[in-house]
């Protein structure tokens, strides 16, 4: 790649999950030259992801049916191994003019022309700012599942879980087994209508079974599930000690009389994903908002191409629908993409493609379904009081923002630029989704109409050493 | 018959960058009714995303006076525009390492000191005591350092400028584009936009890299080359150094901003399209600019970049006059990429010119004028 | 008598060594992450906020967040969840901005 005589890749990949691996598997098998940039050590993204060196798993039971289904996809992987290019440790930091992309790798800055281009960069925890939220011992319900399921370590002595969905379920699930301790689960919905919903969907699905499952663990354990209850603040001195929660109404608004302590040391908060788009958006995807998706969200064709010709999206990161989803997606678009090269014939392409369109179609009903159930209401929005932290890096207030919304400033970029939120290291992602609906609420403007920031590079902070060894000279000219 | 709403004001100016809002809060100042119209938001182009020096050394003798001048209405501004502009005086400081260019600077030096500027020429040990994170192997010549000069953050400019426009009277308009301007006997009528028809004595073109096709329909042209200038910035760190640096031994300008962070300002380059984002090769300049001048940032990571467009004149000296030839025209333009520090300054002299028929300082070495083929 | 929070079922750890945080010896395994050794240890805080001194920890557990950055072996601003930690590591809850170190 890149070295003297090596042709370019017809294909690169960015991102190693389900959808990733799945569109290189498609794509390697109809002949594409393939090469995957992956920022992990090692293939399978989030669910999927292999232990780090020095870890040996010796009973895989705890890590669930995921473990299986992870296995089997990178077992696939490996027979192409040798038709895939697979760079690990590698954060792609930009796509420029002339289909352009510039990553760093082993220490050093690479640049690497693009032809055919799907990104599969996955989702992160939706950032649900409410009183005490900075304090040492809150994560997000992913960032407890990395540390419980691949550090197999407990974020706390006593846990609490606050959020919506299964998500949770399977967390606190492995804490148990491995020994940890549930104060709670807090549902913020009817955990009875995603039950119900399950069950109709139970012929050519797991989900429900293993939804029972993680209900039975629970309840075995004496863990209390409190359906239609939501984390309303943190306590603590200098890290969490106490949380309080309440019952909440249809609207996820807190029923006031029915607030409590709970004596926590960690509280893992899950409403949700939000998908990443930064590189989607750089290389000048359009997008639309989809809240049910979980925000903003690349348009694609029925080939998971998006409005850039030859950029394609799959997975989480062009809308929440699951690991399941994700592979089929990127099959599609590794199928696709093997059709448009000529590799293959389109009869060849439709018949490859079938098997997965159907089990798409059959998993989009429950999906949608899932979704709109675990959608967040406006009572997750209204937790945070003036006083309440919403951009971490800049240690902005809601105060600090509503004053600057009232000074006359609501397009995001002016705001941006007149209270520096989304200037920090985290690049707006902890902040922006929730000013986003600050704005929409403020102004009363719906979410979808509010412009969003604009995209530069670095798509991820890059360090300035790695920026001096890419490739290229420059005379010294001057002159700004 | 479609209703049009009219408007009037004594003065319209185009364009909410720092040279139109400061033109309209001196206007205002002056008992003159303003209507502002700008097409983004306040700022939002060139005056809001450049380096943000404030720079009086290394110019043009036609711009030192006025540079000079600005200069003492920027050490005051913070408390005239009541607005936190994070305004300091931390210098400027060019760092000498081409033999070829010495004589060049001596002579910028020699000519900036005889007009009054505090610049001096240091010697290698004296940069390197200002400068102590400066690359031990580098071999440097010197450099020539301005104490009064110094960096704002241009973020809040051209709005704070705005702001007190607006509590004189002044009217600010943002998200309307000017349509086109109306001419009526060889003198601008009113200025046309999607909400209204603006009608004024006197007009100021102040609208950047969008001045030109302005001027165009009155059928006057001025000679400039679009360019993009572009600039990253890293995490924050505590402070290092206060002065804006460049040096003739990298491509790259280097300011920190009170906030921490480090800018990085890539040379400007032409463009053909109106394009805001930042090119491969503007990462690959700052990352070897950094490591030649200062490599304890080699683990320092970049955050942000972003652009902006400026508009270059021939001799790279900008333009501040009314127009030949047309009654009620000014315009101010072409300051190729170092306009920032004579914001304060223009709007005063213009407002002078329009109201008291004269700005008190000689434009003739920034006039239209100067260039052939300025008619369309 | 440090805490260990660590899940020892069903899985195999492999080389033990110290690392340093904030002058006390705490242990890590090969293949943990700062976070996870700091964690395990109980630690939780990493940093005191620049602005408004407040303390801030792991939060996202994915590098997304900079809620767990630290000095680390000198560097600031190093998130702890996306470090390998390793024999003889020097971490320092790290407060505010802090001084990146000269190397010549």
């Amino acid at each position: 790649m890149g070295s003297e005589g090596v042709k370019d890749p017809e294909l690169i990949v960015i991102g190693a999950g389900p959808g990733g691996i799945a569109a290189a598997v498609e794509a390697a098998r109809a002949g594409v030259t393939t090469t995957i940039l992956d920022e992990n050590p090692k293939p399978g993204g989030r669910i999927y992801g292999q232990f780090n060196d020095g870890f040996k798993l010796v009973n895989p039971k705890f890590l669930g049916p995921d473990y299986e289904k992870g296995k089997v996809l990178l077992a696939e992987f490996d027979t192409f191994r040798q038709k895939i290019e697979y760079l690990q440790d590698t954060l792609v930091f930009g796509t420029f003019e002339n289909r352009i992309m510039a990553f760093h790798q082993a220490g050093k800055g690479h640049r690497l022309p693009f032809n055919k281009l799907i990104v599969a960069t996955g989702a992160y925890d939706r950032p649900v700012p409410f009183p005490g939220w900075t304090l040492p011992g809150v994560l997000t319900a992913g960032g407890a599942q990395t540390l419980v399921k691949m550090q197999r370590v407990l974020p706390g002595k006593n846990i609490l879980f606050a959020g919506t969905g299964p998500l949770q379920l399977v967390v606190a699930n492995q804490v148990l087994y491995g020994g940890g301790k549930v104060e709670a689960i807090l549902e913020a919905g009817e955990i009875n209508n995603w039950l119900k919903l399950l069950k109709g969907f139970s012929r050519n699905w797991g989900l429900l079974t293993d939804g029972l499952q993680y209900m039975r663990g629970i309840r075995k354990a004496g863990v209390p599930m409190l359906r239609r209850h939501i984390i309303l603040e943190a306590r603590g001195d200098s890290q969490v000690e106490e949380a309080v929660i309440a019952e909440v109404d249809q609207d996820w608004r807190p029923i006031e009389k029915t607030r409590r302590i709970l004596k926590v040391d960690a509280i893992c908060i899950g409403y949700g994903l939000v998908p990443s788009v930064e590189l989607k958006r750089l290389v000048g995807c359009k997008h639309r908002y989809e809240p049910y998706l979980g925000g903003w969200i690349p348009v694609r064709n029925e080939n998971m191409e998006t409005s850039v010709p030859g950029v394609f999206a799959v997975g989480d990161g062009a809308g929440v629908a699951g690991s399941s989803m994700a592979m089929f997606e990127g099959r599609i678009a590794g199928i696709s993409i093997a059709r448009s090269l000529g590799l293959i014939s389109s009869e060849e392409a439709g018949k490859r493609k079938k098997p997965y369109l159907s089990n798409m179609k059959k998993i989009r009903h429950l999906r949608d379904a899932l979704d709109r159930i675990s959608y967040p209401r406006p009572g997750l929005f209204e937790l945070a009081n003036d006083d309440t932290i919403i951009c971490r890096c800049e240690e902005l207030t809601l105060r600090d923002i509503k004053k600057a919304i009232r000074k006359g400033t609501s397009e995001m970029n002016e705001l941006k630029r007149m209270t520096r939120m989304g200037m920090g290291c985290c690049q707006g992602r902890m902040c922006v989704p929730a000013v986003q609906d600050i704005i929409a609420r403020q102004t009363e403007t719906p979410a979808a109409e509010i412009e969003y920031l604009n995209q530069r590079p670095p798509t991820k902070l890059v360090p300035i050493n790695m920026l001096a060894s890419l490739p290229g000279e420059f005379e010294i000219r001057h002159g700004w | 018959m479609k209703m049009v709403n009219v408007r009037e004001a004594a003065v319209v100016v185009i364009g909410g960058g720092i040279m139109g809002c400061s033109t309209a809060y001196e206007l205002a100042r002056k008992g003159q009714s303003v209507i502002l119209l700008e097409k983004g938001f306040i700022g939002a182009e060139a005056s809001g995303r450049n380096g943000g020096g404030v720079r009086q050394q290394k110019r043009d003798p036609a711009e030192l006076p006025l540079a000079m001048e600005s200069v003492k209405i920027w050490q005051g501004l913070q408390e005239e525009l009541e607005w936190e502009l994070e305004y300091q005086q931390g210098g400027n400081l060019h760092i000498l390492g081409n033999p070829d260019r010495y004589d060049l600077f001596i002579e910028q030096l020699q000519y900036s000191q005889e007009a009054g500027l505090d610049v001096r020429l240091l010697g290698p040990e004296e940069t390197r005591k200002l400068l102590p994170n400066l690359r031990k192997d580098l071999d440097i010549l010197g450099s020539t350092y301005c104490p009064s000069d110094g960096n704002a953050n241009p973020l809040f400019v051209s709005k704070a400028y705005a702001k007190a426009a607006q509590k004189l009277g002044a009217e600010i308009r943002e998200r309307e584009p000017l349509e086109r301007l109306k001419v009526k006997s060889g003198r601008v009528a009113a200025a046309v936009t999607a909400q209204a028809e603006y009608r004024a004595s006197d007009f100021v073109i102040a609208a950047g890299a969008w001045s030109r096709p302005i001027c165009n329909q009155i059928g006057l042209d001025f000679p400039v080359e679009v360019k993009r200038s572009q600039l990253m910035v890293t995490e924050p760190l505590p402070p290092v150094f206060t002065e804006f640096i460049s040096a003739d031994q990298c491509s790259c300008y280097f300011r920190q901003a009170l906030s921490g962070g480090m800018h990085i300002g890539i040379p400007s380059a032409p463009i053909e399209d109106d394009n805001k984002s930042t090119s491969y090769d503007a990462f690959k300049i700052a990352g070897q600019s950094c490591m030649t001048l200062f490599p304890f940032l080699e683990k320092v990571n970049i955050v942000h970049s972003w652009a902006g467009l400026t508009n270059w004149t021939p001799d790279a000296v900008c333009i501040i006059d009314k127009a030949p030839d047309v009654e009620g025209f000014y315009l101010t333009a072409g300051h190729s990429g170092h306009g920032f520090c004579l914001g304060p300054i223009t709007g005063r002299l213009l407002a002078e010119w329009i109201v008291d028929g004269a700005p008190s300082m000689d434009l003739s070495a920034v006039r239209w004028t100067r260039f052939d083929s300025i008619h369309l | 008598m440090m805490e260990d929070l660590r899940i020892w079922k069903d899985v195999e750890r492999g080389q033990a060594f110290e690392i340093e945080v904030d002058g006390v010896q705490v242990v890590a395994y090969e293949g943990e992450t700062v976070a996870a050794a700091l964690m395990a240890a109980g630690i939780r805080i990493t940093n005191k906020t620049a602005k408004r001194d407040q303390p801030r920890g792991i939060c996202c557990g994915i590098g997304l967040c900079y809620g767990c950055t630290m000095v680390i072996d000198g560097v600031p601003n190093t998130r702890a969840c996306q470090t390998l930690a390793r024999p003889g590591m020097r971490l320092e809850t790290q407060k505010g901005l802090q001084r990146w170190e000269v190397r010549e």
